[in-house]
């Protein structure tokens, strides 16, 4: 029956064609907003994952990553304490103002982390290295902020904050959530700027690596007891919390999800369409199989078969498409996480919408009397 | 001859407005292998009625209905498709041909639907073709071909699994007098040469020349 399926549709090809194009801006529709969703969400959380912590403390009630209270870095001492703690580091994080070479400034997310053991730091060098900004007013810029920035050379002096510091490295696609580029300089360096709530004896953050990983749990829940000012989640929980900050708090997430299904309903309801103008048109032919002997499940699969043959023509395209246009979007500083499996994952959804979409058409021919055939 | 169909007090009752019509009231008949049966009768006599009840189409209100041996009031609804896969060609009025498939991948459609076991079912579709003579347009669409050429593809489609009969509603109504006559010695052939059942229902008086047995409809009766 896919045979048939096939057939039908290729001799229609206008009908065919009109189809797959809803399909491919469905497709692309879906594939951009997920894609730039799950880029922001890993740009939002990157420097979570990259740490190799297992435990991060913050400040109570912090709501995500980006937005951090100082509290006491003594308190370092008291987590590293713990028999089950192999380190803990102290990270800060605030934000500052570059100026541009044009006069102009730009605000940017510092992190301030160890050199020497370069937790929190960069993960991804494309010139220097993290602990090139030991001792003094050295820092690390991000490639992804260049279109913002300017020209990044290595060894080029920039003012931050009214203080001059040395650019000796450049990092690699490390973004904020925010997209403002985000800055590396030593822990040091970082307390010692002039800019808010930030000053030497305080961090942002105390990151904590266990002995044994699948004790987090437990190593959290003392380390609560123990430090009842502060907020102690995993790093896994951590991620969870800046995800839903992002996501829900703030609608984010909302108005990607909505443009997403937006996608689905515009592609499910062309290939709906198309479909059941095509069962329509052909009724008497189903009708002359069903007296022929055809099951209604026959029928069902030429119908189905369609539908998956629209989505999976139009996601084709449209995920070829992306794939041209993805440069152009990232060059442009969008965040794109496309991965195999995410691809899979939105064929799958819009497979499973153009099925759904086929429902009318098979009433139509569930409910189709056979002795239809006979009536001239 | 053998017995290949039996109708016995068949009658079917539709509710119209609020009131019952009989259709078709109690008829009873057998057809024959070998045999070609004319149906005839006014509009509304019941015809079409009766001939979807003996290609199992539709059940009858009461009465019994046996195929080949087969008692079909006690299959179950889901089991009638089967009956009418093994047991029916069936050759329309309007020929009800895919216009999105060609000559011969109509055929194939009904050999792939009846399960054909084959490597492709395409040099067997093309013989069926050939059959009738038309080979050399296994390629065309039916929207490119004539009324007749189109009747004798439903034909050829009808053969598909040799069934043991052939029920054909107004095979010649949509044809030139011509075209009829080519369409009726098909069906003749069928029943003569290859000792298959064939029933007719036509208005068209040529078709009593091809016919063993004629009987005739009226209100839903056989008329005597």
């Amino acid at each position: 029956m896919f045979w048939l399926a096939w057939k039908t549709l290729y001799h229609e090809k206008g009908r065919f064609l009109v189809t797959i194009v809803g399909i491919t801006f469905s497709a692309i529709l879906v594939l951009t907003e997920v894609g730039i969703y799950l880029g922001m969400m890993r740009s939002a959380t990157d420097i979570i994952r990259h740490s190799d912590a297992d435990i991060w403390i913050a400040s109570k009630n912090i709501q995500s990553f980006d937005f951090a209270n100082a509290f006491p870095e003594s308190r370092k001492n008291r987590v590293g304490s713990l028999t089950d703690v192999l380190w803990a580091e102290p990270l800060v994080l605030t934000w500052g103002f570059l100026k541009l070479a044009d006069g102009g400034q730009e605000q940017v997310q510092i992190v301030g982390f160890n050199p020497d053991k370069g937790i929190g730091g960069p993960w991804s060098m494309i010139a220097g290295s993290p602990s090139d900004v030991k001792g003094g007013r050295y820092m690390i810029l991000d490639r992804t902020s260049e279109q913002r920035l300017g020209s990044l050379k290595q060894g080029s002096i920039w003012e931050l904050s009214q203080s001059r510091f040395r650019l000796v490295g450049v990092s690699q696609d490390i973004r904020s959530f925010t997209t403002a580029p985000v800055l590396f300089m030593s822990y040091a360096q970082a307390q010692d700027l002039p800019i808010g709530w930030i000053k030497p004896g305080l961090t942002s953050y105390i990151l904590a690596k266990l002995k044994d990983k699948t004790k987090k749990n437990d190593v959290a829940a003392s380390l609560r007891t123990l430090l009842k000012d502060n907020d102690v989640m995993t790093s896994e929980e951590f991620v969870m919390r800046t995800v839903k900050y992002w996501t829900i708090q703030t609608g984010i997430g909302m108005s990607f999800f909505l443009t997403a299904v937006l996608g689905l309903i515009i592609g499910g309801a062309i290939v709906g369409q198309t479909i059941y103008a095509n069962t329509v048109q052909h009724m008497k032919e189903y009708g002359t199989l069903k007296a022929m002997g055809a099951k209604n499940e026959d029928i069902y699969k030429a119908i189905f078969s369609q539908a998956l043959i629209n989505a999976a023509a139009g996601y084709a395209l449209g995920t070829a498409v992306m794939a041209l246009m993805r440069p152009s979007i990232e060059a442009a500083g969008v965040p794109l996480y496309l991965s195999p499996l995410l691809i899979s994952v939105v064929f799958i959804i819009i497979g499973m919408s153009c099925i759904f979409s086929a429902y009318f058409s098979v009433r139509k021919i569930k409910t189709l009397d056979p002795v239809m055939v006979f009536r001239g | 001859m053998e017995t290949i169909l039996e109708l016995r007090d068949v009658s079917k009752t539709y509710t119209e407005g609020g009131s019952e019509v009989k259709a078709v009231d109690a008829v009873s008949l057998s057809l024959l292998k070998g045999e070609v049966l004319l149906l005839m009768g006014p509009s509304g006599s019941g015809k079409t009625t009766l001939l979807s009840m003996m290609g199992c189409i539709l059940r009858p209100s009461s009465g019994g209905i046996t195929v080949d041996g087969t008692e079909v009031n006690r299959l179950e609804e889901k089991a009638l498709p089967d009956v009418r896969k093994r047991y029916f060609g069936f050759v329309f009025q309007s020929f009800n041909l895919f216009p999105s498939l060609t000559a011969v991948e109509n055929i194939e459609l009904v050999l792939r639907m009846k399960g054909f076991a084959g490597k492709s079912p395409r040099p067997e579709a093309l013989g069926l073709l050939d059959k009738v003579g038309l080979g050399d347009r296994a390629y065309f669409f039916p929207g490119d071909l004539s009324g007749g050429q189109k009747q004798r593809i439903a034909f050829a489609r009808a053969l598909v699994g040799d069934p043991p009969i052939l029920l054909a509603d107004e095979p010649t109504a949509n044809l030139d007098s011509k075209r009829g006559n080519e369409v009726l010695d098909l069906l003749r052939k069928r029943a003569k040469e290859q000792g298959r059942a064939v029933v007719i229902v036509s208005h068209d008086p040529k078709a009593e020349a091809v016919a063993d047995r004629v009987i005739f409809l009226e209100d839903g009766r056989i008329r005597v």
